[in-house]
């Protein structure tokens, strides 16, 4: 190599080993613990068949239990996250927790324990979201205790 | 080294590498399906065609921008450097089958076109965390795209070795967005330890190869010689190895010194197909062979050997007391000068 082009690689470097660090750092501490959701509606549920067993109801309120997503074609996402959300299902933004995430055709099975957040018994919603497109990929599906 | 183009420049040695290259990306391919089928029962063949080629990629690319840097720190690691270019489009091939597949996988089953969704799906663009990763990775695939497609001795004649390697050195920026797609991306939404550590491993020992190359070749570069009547000092003559160089920097040029045949002979030491470090090389059939790319050249006169055109300047030697000094002032490019005998 020429000096010059020895010298444009030194400098390209320098700048480098700078820059990436700080990026991966500030990548690495932006992690979430957990995601509070924010979205939009659309589409309706036929792919996937989601049940609540053992579910704890204390008064009006859901304190957690074990959620099972039957996920029974597997066609509209290759990945996608489970939420939890409340109030209503036309009105939930920011108060959805993250639950997990479903990749395939099966059963998958979520232990769900609320401790920072009170679930209604009779207004609990799973949102099934799509983190690439951030959108929902099914409206959200009313749990009924 | 051609009079003509050809498709892919093959011979024996780099037949032998490519086989090596494919079957290390099988072997490779199959334990991550294995290993993932195992851990992960449930997992789709998209996602494992997804996950296993870009895993791939990312190994292939860490290993090909490791090997400038090793071979300018130790010269054993040049027959790595001779055989890059076959690596880099190796792992070009294996982004694009990463790439198709996901634009597929996570684009194509809407209702607007899948190019049109991988830039407008995400549209946080203002955001750091939620920055759409995808398009980090195309403009990567894209800069991989124009390297793999003039990754050829036409496009390098065309385009000139300035352009053509300015070109190539925007892999660099292409790494640094590689990155952070994995970071903005999959670790956002997997936090994989094993992953996370692997990435951080492979950066920093990238980061520190190129610095502590950078800094070997810059103290050579700068380093004062002694100077005897307008000739520069080379080295003691001991100290070159028969039909190998010594590199003298003065100013911003960079002169090779050959020994060979009880005689030595001087070169400007870039090599005009694409400036490789011709010092590095070695005589191979009484020509100066660069380290690169094979190109030739006479020591005697710096021209390539007929029917090759290729011209280097060449430099005045004098030898005193076992020490080798050179005129830095260059004489007219394929100027013979006698070499300078010392036995």
């Amino acid at each position: 190599m020429i000096t010059k082009l020895r010298k444009r690689h030194r400098i390209i470097w320098l700048v480098m080993a700078v820059v990436l660090p700080l990026l991966f750092m500030a990548a690495y501490m932006s992690i979430p613990k957990y995601q509070l959701f924010e979205g939009k509606l659309s589409n309706t549920v036929d792919d996937y068949l989601i049940t609540m067993d053992r579910p704890v109801i204390v008064g009006d309120n859901w304190l957690g239990g074990e959620l099972e997503i039957d996920v029974l074609r597997y066609e509209r996402s290759s990945s996608a996250l489970v939420y939890l959300a409340h109030i209503d299902k036309d009105n939930y933004m920011g108060t959805a927790i993250l639950v997990g995430k479903i990749n395939n055709r099966g059963k998958y099975k979520f232990q769900i324990k609320i401790s920072d957040f009170i679930f209604s018994a009779y207004k609990t919603y799973v949102v099934i979201y799509d983190p690439i497109k951030q959108r929902e990929i099914y409206e959200p599906i009313q749990l009924v205790p | 080294m051609s009079v003509k183009y050809a498709g892919v420049l093959w011979n024996k040695q780099k037949k032998r590498y490519d086989r090596i290259i494919a079957l290390l990306a099988i072997l490779y391919l199959m334990l991550f399906v294995g290993f993932n089928i195992l851990l992960h029962p449930t997992i789709s063949p998209e996602a494992l065609l997804v996950r296993s080629t870009a895993t791939l990629a990312l190994l292939m690319l860490h290993v090909i921008l490791a090997i400038g840097p090793m071979a300018r720190i130790n010269t054993k690691f040049l027959p790595l450097l001779y055989n890059r270019r076959h690596l880099g489009v190796s792992m070009f091939l294996v982004t694009t089958v990463h790439v198709v597949f996901s634009i597929i996988q996570f684009h194509s089953l809407g209702n607007v076109n899948a190019f049109v969704s991988l830039f407008a799906s995400n549209t946080h663009y203002d955001s750091f965390v939620n920055f759409p990763f995808q398009v980090l990775g195309f403009y990567a695939f894209i800069i991989f795209l124009l390297m793999a497609a003039t990754s050829h001795d036409f496009w390098l004649k065309n385009l000139s070795p300035r352009v053509w390697k300015s070109l190539h050195m925007l892999v660099y920026i292409a790494y640094a967005l590689i990155i952070m797609h994995v970071m903005l991306g999959v670790i956002q939404l997997e936090k994989s330890p094993l992953l996370i550590g692997m990435l951080a491993v492979g950066m920093v020992t990238i980061i520190t190869l190129h610095l502590v190359a950078a800094y070997k070749t810059h103290k050579a570069d700068t380093k004062e010689n002694e100077v005897e009547e307008g000739f520069v000092l080379v080295s003691n003559i001991n100290n070159i190895k028969p039909n190998r160089a010594k590199v003298v920097t003065i100013g911003n040029e960079s002169i090779a010194v050959f020994k060979y045949d009880g005689k030595l002979s001087a070169v400007h030491n870039a090599c005009k197909h694409q400036n490789g470090p011709l010092g590095e090389g070695k005589i191979i059939d009484g020509c100066i062979t660069c380290p690169w790319h094979g190109y030739q050249y006479k020591p005697q006169d710096g021209c390539a050997p007929e029917p090759f055109t290729e011209k280097l300047h060449t430099y005045e030697l004098k030898l005193k007391d076992g020490k080798v000094y050179v005129n830095p002032m260059p004489k007219p490019e394929g100027t013979y000068i006698e070499p300078l005998s010392y036995e």
